[in-house]
């Protein structure tokens, strides 16, 4: 049965990255059709309504020069990036953010002041993003607190929001700053973000509804009588520029600062794309247990649990169960790093507390996870090929 | 206009093999070829022949049609229903429900249709896809080889 080209087209355009590459091999139109600008476009949409199939993980320092892509194991066919553009990132670049395809990076370089791009690692392309003044000068000393937003329906723009720290004190106030891969200028929203006295996870934030959200960590520097005690999440109305600051379950909190015990916390994404009732997770790893809340109601700061496990209890081969790294992908997949390896464990329905070793990795101690899908979505304007 | 749309109670759609179907309106609402049919006629009842579609198909689709238009099903069970809906077909049938989807201008039953095929190819090999959709490698052995070596990373 020979199918018209536009239904070919329509197939196509819900397979990954990885795969179409695969696919130009097979005849003339197959190879032709992916460089077409309505075609990445359509693809870059379509995958919007998929869930990723990949993952980078880093070293959490960014001088350390290793980044390392890794597919979820049932998607390793047909989803990854090539080698060569991995190891031009590994050797230049650090991946601050991932969305849609694409990847917000900054390069490592002793001397040069920095230069933040966006890339499609799958065309192959780049281009530059002007460096705000705050990144020109000590920008080793400066947090870079970045996001990568492709998720809107326009699918040949996207936006990056930059948190500048003014470095005032009471009130901790940062300014917001967003570019438009478009216009390609950044512009300054009118309201600042006011986050509390904690230090910010920028790191680790989640975009929802049109809110960013972001937790504090946990460290013990505040006494009892503080209001910003007991660590929090935050969260910054891109509309309408509000922070508001919501309380994590009392759970949670209990004894996550006592001295000499560990405690990290997170933050992501809960609930499938097709869930209309998507809201987000909180992760906290506790001497070496793993407890999961999802957010049930946002104005009441109500949180369910979903999990409360021992590391050593999801039945692992390794001896050293020391966990270096997690995040939560695809809302209910924790994924999680020991030094040596990778790991997944489902966080509802029927994968419910599978755990799955995913790969192994370098990237030492202390690490970073981002999720990635891979699409053909474009850069913008001005784009380059990568030196690759 | 409207008033006389919303007369229609049943429309009858007859299908290449010349098996007839009877169903509501809204269940052609997603079928834009033959809604558009309908909106320009003045009629109470209409017969729509669907020469491109066969009986078997034709059958699907309204079932598929049904249970989406239906308000009373949860999204769950909508879902539930689109996996065991693909689950049983062969991929000669998914073919020929998404040239139908296509012909009848359906938007989302083809795209499910084209997202459930491109799950079928996506982990397949080359020779597997050429064969799927029975295509033959227009390349010469040279084009070949060098288009293979510049996506190489893919077939890993």
């Amino acid at each position: 049965m020979e199918l018209p080209q536009d239904i070919l087209l329509e197939i196509f355009s819900w397979l990954p990255g990885k795969s179409i590459c695969k696919f130009k091999s097979c005849c003339m139109s197959f190879s032709n059709f992916p460089e077409e600008v309505n075609f990445k476009i359509k693809q870059a949409r379509n995958l919007l309504k998929m869930e990723d199939t990949c993952f980078f993980i880093q070293p959490e320092q960014k001088c350390k020069k290793i980044i390392e892509l890794h597919s979820l194991p049932k998607e390793k066919q047909s989803s990854g990036v090539p080698n060569n553009v991995l190891k031009f990132l590994s050797s230049s670049a650090s991946v601050l953010a991932s969305s849609n395809g694409l990847i917000l990076c900054c390069n490592i370089s002793d001397h040069d002041p920095i230069e933040l791009f966006i890339c499609n690692p799958i065309t192959k392309s780049q281009c530059f993003i002007p460096t705000p003044e705050s990144l020109q000068e000590n920008y080793r000393k400066v947090n870079i607190n970045i996001l990568l937003d492709c998720s809107n329906g326009c699918v040949d723009d996207y936006k990056v929001y930059l948190f500048e720290n003014t470095m005032e004190w009471s009130p901790t106030c940062y300014i917001c700053k967003v570019y438009h891969g478009k216009e390609g200028v950044w512009k300054t929203m009118e309201k600042s973000f006011f986050p509390g006295s904690r230090n910010i996870k920028f790191d680790m934030s989640v975009l929802h509804n049109g809110v960013i959200y972001f937790i504090s960590d946990c460290s013990p520097y505040f006494g009892r009588s503080s209001p910003f005690y007991m660590p929090y999440i935050v969260s910054y109305n891109l509309e309408h520029g509000m922070s508001t600051i919501l309380r994590l379950p009392e759970e949670a909190t209990k004894g996550c600062h006592e001295n000499n015990v560990s405690c990290d916390m997170g933050i992501f994404k809960w609930g499938k794309l097709t869930n209309q009732n998507q809201s987000i997770c909180l992760v906290r790893l506790r001497e070496c247990v793993f407890n999961v809340w999802f957010l049930k109601d946002c104005e009441s700061s109500s949180w369910q649990k979903v999990l409360e496990v021992r590391v050593k209890a999801l039945g692992l081969k390794e001896k050293d169960l020391d966990v270096r790294g997690f995040m939560v992908m695809n809302g209910d997949l924790l994924i999680f790093a020991t030094e040596n390896k990778v790991y997944s464990c489902g966080l509802s329905g029927e994968r419910f507390m599978m755990v799955e070793e995913i790969c192994s990795h370098n990237c030492g101690y202390s690490i970073r996870l981002i999720p990635y899908l891979d699409t053909l979505r474009l850069c913008g304007t001005n784009v380059e090929t990568m030196p690759c | 206009m409207a008033a006389e749309k919303s007369s229609i109670k049943i429309i009858t759609l007859i299908a290449a093999d010349g098996s007839v179907f009877e169903v509501e309106p809204n269940i052609v609402k997603e079928m834009k070829t033959v809604q558009s049919y309908i909106d320009e006629l003045d009629q109470n009842t209409v017969s729509i022949p669907l020469p491109n579609v066969f009986g078997n198909d034709l059958a699907m689709i309204i079932e598929y049609c049904k249970k989406h238009a239906s308000e009373e099903e949860t999204k769950e069970a909508k879902e539930e229903f689109d996996f065991e809906f693909v689950k049983r077909m062969k991929s000669d049938d998914k073919l020929r429900l998404l040239q139908a989807a296509s012909y009848l201008n359906m938007e989302s039953f083809l795209q499910f249709m084209a997202k459930a095929i491109a799950a079928e190819i996506e982990n397949q090999s080359v020779e597997f896809v050429r064969d799927y959709f029975q295509i033959e490698s227009d390349f010469t052995p040279e084009e070949e080889a060098e288009l293979r070596k510049e996506n190489e990373w893919a077939f890993k």
